[in-house]
Order: C-alpha cells, then sequence, then structure tokens
C-alpha cells in the first residue's frame, strides 16, 4: 500500500467492491449471451458431436413458421392485456387502501396482505388451484356461472379463450406486485400539495389525482410498466402447468417454445434464435419505456 | 387598521386522540390587519392556520370568516389563500402553470380542462387567455416574468417563494394565510422577504395571518401578534405590548432580541429583596418569591450607583457588546453595553444602571405578570 497515492488506492478499493460481482456477471451472464447468440447461427442439437453454421435459417422458421410466428403473437397479446390491466388495477386498489389505512388501518393491512399473497406464493401451486376453480365439470368457476344461469367454459381448453384466461390469472398474479410498489409511491407524495390543491379548489377526488397522484407517481408507474413489461414477456409457469402451449398451439409463448424446442426437442440452435429474439423484445421495450418517458415524469 | 373581523375564532380546541393541541382559542383578524401567530415549535400555531384555512377540523369551537359559520367549507369554497413553508409547488408544472391552477380550477369545467378540449373549445380558449394576462399582471407585480416557463426544480428558494406568493395573489382571496414562508431562505433574503411581504400586504389590503417562530419577523412585520404556548393564546396585542408588558415569564422569555435576564429573589410586603430591592409590585397579595425580569438592552454600564456586579466575559457583537456579569449572590445575568464602550478586565466590577420602570415581575410559580407601580405610565 505505501507508496501509492490517496487516489490509486481508492481506485483500488473501488476495483475490489465491484470485481467479484462484474467476473460472475461476466462469466454467468455475458459469455453465455454470446454463445447463445452464436447458437442461433447453427443447426447444433444438444448431445450432437458437430454442427453447421447456417446462417440466419433458425430465425427465418421462427418467423415464417406458423408455431414460431404463433408464438410471438401470442405473446405480444399476452403483455398487451397483462400490462394495462395489471397496472390500472393495482393503482385503483392501491388508492383504495392508502385512503382506507387513515379510517381502517387494520382492515386496510389485511386486505394489503391477501393482494400480495399471489406474489409470494409459488405460481406453480397457484396454478394447480386454478386448474381446479377452472375445471370444465366440476370447477368452481363454472358452477357458479350455471348457477346464475350463465353456460360455462372450457378455460383452459378452447382455442380462442385460453390464452386470455392465462392472461387473467397474470393479471391476478402481477396486481399484488405492482400494488405494493404503487403504495410505495403514493406514501412517498408529500402530504402539504394535497392541501395546496385543497386551497386551490382541486379538493373533490378527481381533481386531487389528476393534479397531484397521477403527476407525482410518475417515477413509480415508470417502475411498474417496465417490471410488468419484463415479467409478463417471461410468462411460462402458467402455461407450462395449465396448457403445455395448447390446445394445438393457441396458448404457447415464446419462453415455452423455447423450453419446448430446447429441452424437449434438442433442438439447441432454434431454442437459441428464440432467446435472442425473446432478449430484443424485452430490451427494445425497455429502452424505449426509459428513454421515451424518463425525461417525461422526473420533472427536472 | 382596525377595521371589520374578517377572520374569528370562538373558543377553538383541537384534539389528535387524546392529545389536546389547542385549548379554547378565541382571536379575531381585522380587515387590513397583518397578524402573527408566534410562538415555539410544537405549540399549535399551524393548526390554528389550518383550522382558519379549512384543512383541518376544530374539536370544538367556531371559525367565522366575514362574519359567516365556515366549519364545514373547504378551503377553496372559503377563498382563503395558503403559503407554505415548503411553497408546495406542483413540481410537474411550469411557474406559470403553477400561478394559474387555482384559476383553471375554479372557471373551467372538466370537459374544458381535458388536454386537446382546452385548446379546441372556443370557450376554454378565451378562458384561458384571460388566465394567462391575469398570471402575466401577477408576474410581473413579483419581478418573476423571466421565470414563468421554469419548472419549480429550476428555481432557487426565493423565486420558489415569490412563485407560491403568486398562486395565493392569483384569486383574489379574502385572507391571506401564510404558514412560516420564510423559514427556509437563509438570512439575508428573509429580510429582504420581509419587506416584500409587507408591501404586498399594504398593497392587497387583505388581512395577513402569518405563523412563525421567529419573535424578529412577528415584532417587525405585524399590528397585532397572538403569542400561543402550549395550545393557548398567552397575549395578543402589538409587538410593543408585548414588548413592554409582556404577560407572563415566558412571553418574556420569548420575545426580544437577546433574551430577557430572569432572576429568581425572595420579596416581603410587596418589595423585591436582595439585588434588586428597590423594585416593588402594587398586587394586593404578593408572593413570597418572584422572578425579576430585565432586558440586557435595560442594564447599561454607568459609572455612579448603580446594580453591582462583576465581569465574566464579553461578546463583541460590532453595534454593541454583550457582557456576562454575575451580582453578588452569585447569579448570572447579561447586559448590553453600547458601542463605543471600553470593556474592563474579565473578573474587575461592573456597575448597570437600571431603570426601574423598564423591569417586570413575575410571580415565581405562575409566572405571572405582576403590577408595578409604573404600570400605565407608558403605552
Amino acid at each position: 500500500m505505501i507508496g501509492l497515492s490517496r487516489r490509486a488506492r481508492d481506485g483500488l478499493t473501488d476495483l475490489w467492491l465491484v470485481g467479484p460481482a462484474s467476473l460472475a456477471l461476466l462469466v454467468l451472464i455475458f459469455v453465455p449471451v454470446v454463445a447463445v447468440a452464436i447458437l442461433s447461427f447453427t443447426d447444433y442439437q444438444f448431445g450432437a458431436r458437430t454442427f453447421n453454421f447456417i446462417g440466419l435459417e433458425n430465425y427465418k422458421t421462427l418467423l415464417t413458421d406458423p408455431i414460431g410466428r404463433r408464438a410471438i403473437t401470442n405473446t405480444l397479446l399476452y403483455v398487451a392485456i397483462v400490462i394495462p390491466f395489471s397496472m390500472i388495477f393495482a393503482l385503483l386498489v392501491a388508492i383504495g387502501l392508502h385512503g382506507m389505512a387513515s379510517w381502517a388501518a387494520p382492515l386496510s393491512r389485511i386486505l394489503r396482505a391477501a393482494y400480495f399473497l399471489p406474489v409470494a406464493a409459488t405460481l406453480v401451486a397457484m396454478a394447480i388451484a386454478w386448474q381446479m376453480l377452472l375445471h370444465p365439470s366440476i370447477g368452481l368457476v363454472n358452477t357458479f356461472l350455471n348457477a346464475i344461469g350463465l353456460p360455462g367454459q372450457a378455460w383452459l381448453s378452447d382455442r380462442g379463450l385460453v390464452l386470455y384466461t392465462l392472461a387473467a390469472i397474470g393479471i391476478w398474479q402481477t396486481i399484488g406486485y405492482n400494488m405494493v410498489l404503487f403504495l410505495a409511491g403514493l406514501a412517498a407524495i408529500p402530504g402539504h400539495l394535497y392541501e395546496a390543491a385543497a386551497c386551490d379548489g382541486a379538493d373533490r377526488q378527481w381533481e386531487r389525482f389528476w393534479t397531484v397522484t397521477w403527476p407525482m407517481l410518475g417515477p413509480t408507474t415508470l417502475f411498474v410498466l417496465v417490471v410488468t413489461a419484463t415479467n409478463s414477456f417471461r410468462v411460462f409457469e402458467t402455461v407450462a402447468t395449465l396448457t403445455k402451449g395448447g390446445p394445438a398451439f393457441a396458448s404457447d409463448t415464446l419462453v415455452y417454445a423455447l423450453y419446448r424446442e430446447g429441452f424437449v426437442y434438442f433442438k439447441a440452435g432454434y431454442a437459441s434464435a428464440i432467446t435472442i429474439v425473446f432478449f430484443v423484445f424485452v430490451l427494445v421495450l425497455t429502452l424505449t419505456q426509459f428513454g421515451l418517458l424518463e425525461r417525461r415524469v422526473h420533472y427536472r | 387598521m382596525n377595521g371589520a373581523p374578517v377572520m374569528e375564532l370562538a373558543d377553538v380546541s383541537r384534539r389528535f386522540g387524546s392529545t389536546e393541541v389547542l385549548n379554547g382559542i378565541s382571536l379575531a383578524v381585522n380587515e387590513g390587519s397583518f397578524t402573527s401567530l408566534l410562538g415555539p415549535s410544537g405549540c399549535g400555531k399551524s393548526t390554528t392556520l389550518r383550522i382558519m384555512a379549512g384543512l383541518d377540523q376544530p374539536s370544538e369551537g367556531s371559525v367565522r370568516l366575514m362574519g359567516r359559520e365556515v366549519g364545514e367549507l373547504t378551503a377553496s369554497q372559503r377563498n382563503v389563500a395558503m403559503v407554505f413553508q415548503s411553497y408546495a409547488l406542483y413540481p410537474h408544472l411550469t411557474v406559470a402553470q403553477n400561478i394559474a391552477l387555482p384559476l383553471v380550477m375554479r372557471e373551467m369545467t372538466r370537459i374544458e380542462r381535458l388536454p386537446f378540449v382546452r385548446s379546441l373549445l372556443p370557450g376554454a380558449r378565451a378562458k384561458r387567455a384571460s388566465h394567462d394576462a391575469r398570471v402575466e399582471k401577477i408576474a410581473e407585480m413579483l419581478d418573476i416574468t423571466h421565470l414563468l416557463k421554469r419548472r419549480p426544480s429550476e428555481l432557487s428558494g426565493g423565486q420558489k417563494q415569490r412563485a407560491a406568493v403568486g398562486r395565493a395573489l392569483v384569486r383574489d382571496p379574502v385572507i391571506f394565510l401564510l404558514d412560516e414562508p420564510l423559514s427556509n431562505l437563509d438570512a439575508k433574503l428573509r429580510v429582504q422577504m420581509r419587506a416584500e411581504l409587507t408591501s404586498l400586504h399594504r398593497s392587497t389590503g387583505r388581512p395577513f395571518v402569518y405563523v412563525t417562530h421567529d419573535q424578529a419577523e412577528a415584532m417587525s412585520m405585524s399590528d397585532q401578534v397572538i403569542a400561543i404556548m402550549d395550545g393557548k393564546i398567552a397575549q395578543s396585542g402589538s409587538p410593543r405590548d408585548l414588548y413592554e408588558r409582556p404577560s407572563s415569564s415566558d412571553v418574556a422569555a420569548f420575545i426580544g432580541a437577546h433574551p430577557i435576564n430572569l432572576v429568581e429573589a425572595p420579596m416581603s410586603g410587596g418589595a423585591v429583596e436582595g439585588a434588586f430591592s428597590g423594585l416593588a409590585t402594587t398586587a394586593a397579595n404578593a408572593p413570597g418569591r418572584v422572578l425579576v425580569g430585565v432586558r440586557p438592552e435595560h442594564l447599561v454600564p454607568c459609572d455612579g450607583d448603580g446594580l453591582k456586579t462583576t465581569l465574566d466575559r464579553i461578546e463583541y457583537l460590532g453595534s454593541e457588546t454583550l457582557l456576562h456579569v454575575r451580582l453578588d449572590d452569585g447569579a448570572s445575568i447579561r447586559a448590553l453595553a453600547p458601542d463605543g464602550y471600553a470593556p474592563p478586565a474579565p473578573g474587575e466590577a461592573v456597575v448597570l444602571r437600571l431603570d426601574p420602570s423598564r423591569a417586570h415581575l413575575f410571580a415565581a410559580d405562575t409566572g405571572e405578570r405582576l403590577p408595578t407601580p409604573f404600570e400605565g405610565r407608558r403605552r
């Protein structure tokens, strides 16, 4: 240590702190990503001794093959449903619980825990519960529908319905997490802004929301949007446990297709191409969200 | 200055759970007056202001505005303006939009406030033009025209303060309520803003209620000071009243640039004994022990007869010198010597002249003021 300047020593400390994690990141994330990117241009299969470079053939298959395209459009549709609904419902629930905390704190806490339960619980176990609820003949949902005179549905085996059913479960599962984030955002809004709004005539709920709550939640909303988007792009557990992508690929999604192609059919090259497409989707989405919105929500 | 009462509180109490924050507050703010609510932090002065504004409801008692009971009215229905300690500007709006917000809320419908619609409907366009003109006028008055397009995060403390005042001014409220508006500014700016607020008060002609814990602000700006302590009004009156005839030792200790000397002394038959003998009370049944209150500025070193003390140390303040001296019985007090005074070395004797008419006597147990023979001669 002696002989080194203070700056050099500080620099060494920084390197020492950053080093191990960076090394792990490099070995466990960046190197595999590069390997996957290279594999996506080959016809490599697990266990094979050789492979050939086939250029963009895998990507062409994914984008032209009906099954591949199905996985992409299904994923985009799923994301397009889950993001707005899980965010709007979560915001409504958060505002309700935040307001309730001032006059019925215990009830507010109980409801908060109830909404958060799906986040804390194992999704696979929850999926089994949903499977029973949605069973066409003995499920609670159809029993209830029949009781009020509506026809029951084949929630998980109707080709036109299954993706929406999965999206509904996705929303149910995401609300709790988003709600907690929104609650934190609401708690951070300074009370004097609401008081100023009350003096300025923005004292009814609607005006309060648009004058203070919504603008002040900007950074929270952006964060929730990014997290919800990446999480719903990764939808896998519900598909794997409830539908296996069926019936007839009606609920096939990118990550499930990747799992099937890579670990059931051992088509490592093709699965790598799916991975890269998935990666690009999430990256582009996140970058646009940050690029477009970040400057607009921080008011600096 | 004494017009009709604009804001009146009658027997207002406020409890949060079992904690009593305000206890029987009754006061009146008259047309054109500048009233300060003065007190240490936590005394309830801000709560009093919030009750006036309609941001808080009294547990008991009534609030009257222009003679009308307003307990059930919201802040905007009362048409009161409030300036907050933290300015409470909306960070997502420009200064111009911040100032115009009360107008937008009062004069435009929900439809007209929608984005896009507000630039399409002719009615909404006309209203916006009139708002812009009024904002422009206010900005000129406050000298912030060049800041109108900026966001609050791009402003300095003093500029934010002006924008917040602009937002209060724009609606032409019946009364201005200011909650420690200067306490986040640096000392120099504070003095400057004091003068600006005073001239603003004069030009609007509206009553101002000003909450502060800084006695200098209260004394220099107001025509009525209401000292609040422990949720009760300790004394109300002109700044001169509070300075010259404090109703209790607590008020006396709170008022004045240099803290008052409070020395406990025995008393018999209404006459003080010990160092301050010569002072007396005219109270019928005088207590056995009193607090003698003498402000440092009323104890001046002199050559002749007077209070004999020993100098401990000095604080040189430029225009004056603060002397820390010790009485014969060991009590430590402060005296103020004028500019040009050559202090002796510490440990030397200093004789102080005391004008008995400037001394106050308080009961040692209750802190209540005791009348002196000079009562009524001043004022």
